[in-house]
């Protein structure tokens, strides 16, 4: 549990610390990029919580759905149609939905516990 | 396999904890790269210091001012302040001054004469731009057609007209007076104006400047019109 969040806070302090400033002109990839890692990242602590969760599903993911963004954004840019829109669209659904799941299985869980406070889940 | 999973998810945490810091600092560049040269430094440098000892100048005449007021018995601080208050009038162009200068005068180009286009006022725009050209060296007082141009001073078109504080300035000809504090501003001045563009500005109007040689003396004279005081306000005596 601890473990992902002291990498969070690593790469945080890192990037921090680096002061490397990406230009403006390629700021809309980078907010993309951000949006997909986001959603594959909740989409991954869903799929463990329904223990459904697969490494390569979620590595593999992970990295192609940045670059499948960035993609549609640098198409976008060329042909002057701000195809980003869809991504931000589609990744802003995912991750609200993934994250309502979450929500619920949490609160099954917790609802659970305290039900039956003898039994693990 | 839980641990490998965690080692992962470390890893991707990671990865977007790093992408979230740089956008971060992407987004909060508030200050430009500074991409002046060494040369551009030394300049504003210069002219900073040249501020700064303005400003000293400023102060050393404002305390001489005050131990003026504190060595003069009751009876000399009339004087004094009347000093103050003469320097201050000047200060503003309400007194006439007299110092090292030069006349320019405005006239319709012999050509336009000849041809026989009607001679039009002087433009707002470019009195503007000759008067900028004057105050880009400090200390000098104007007089646009006998009409003393101060700091409060004011140019605009009214109906056609080029006003100057709101009086008419005549179609040319009409002169310029320009007093500088020094002889050698003058002359500098007297050089930058002959160097500018200023001359063909005025050409393309069909007008002519005729700058003559710096002088001595020439007059101005004071502004008459007074003034409007929206923020002094007079100190009651403790």
């Amino acid at each position: 549990m601890w473990l992902p969040l002291l990498g969070l806070l690593l790469g945080v302090s890192l990037g921090l610390l680096s002061d490397i400033q990406i230009p403006q002109v390629y700021n809309n990839y980078l907010t993309i990029a951000i949006l997909a890692a986001f959603d594959t990242l909740f989409g991954g602590i869903r799929a463990y919580l329904q223990q459904v969760y697969d490494d390569r599903i979620f590595v593999s993911g992970f990295f192609f759905n940045i670059l499948l963004a960035a993609a549609l954004a640098f198409i976008g840019v060329h042909l002057g149609v701000d195809l980003y829109l869809a991504a931000v669209f589609a990744f802003g659904v995912r991750l609200f939905q993934n994250i309502a799941v979450i929500r619920r299985i949490l609160l099954a869980k917790w609802t659970g516990r305290n039900k039956n406070p003898d039994t693990n889940v | 396999m839980k641990q490998k999973t965690h080692w992962k998810f470390t890893l991707i945490l990671g990865i977007v904890g790093f992408v979230l810091a740089l956008q971060y600092n992407s987004m909060n560049t508030t200050s430009p790269r500074d991409t002046r040269d060494l040369w551009a430094i030394r300049k504003e440098l210069s002219s900073e210091k040249k501020i700064h000892s303005e400003l000293l100048d400023e102060i050393r005449g404002i305390d001489q001012t005050l131990a003026a007021y504190n060595a003069s018995p009751e009876a000399n601080a009339a004087s004094v302040l009347q000093d103050t208050l003469d320097k201050l009038y000047k200060q503003a162009g309400f007194m006439p001054t007299t110092g090292p200068g030069f006349v320019i005068e405005v006239a319709p180009s012999p050509e336009s004469i000849a041809f026989g286009y009607e001679i039009e006022p002087v433009s707002s725009e470019l009195l503007a731009w000759f008067i900028n050209v004057v105050n880009q060296q400090q200390g000098n007082e104007l007089e646009i057609d006998g009409k003393r141009f101060t700091t409060l001073s004011w140019i605009r078109e009214i109906n056609g007209n080029l006003t100057v504080s709101g009086e008419v300035v005549s179609t040319p000809p009409f002169d310029i007076k320009v007093v500088s504090p020094t002889k050698e501003a003058s002359e500098k001045l007297y050089n930058q104006l002959l160097t500018t563009t200023i001359q063909d500005e005025f050409y393309l109007d069909d007008l002519i400047l005729t700058i003559s040689e710096p002088t001595d003396r020439v007059t101005l004279q004071g502004w008459t019109g007074g003034f409007e005081n929206r923020f002094l306000k007079e100190q009651t005596k403790e």
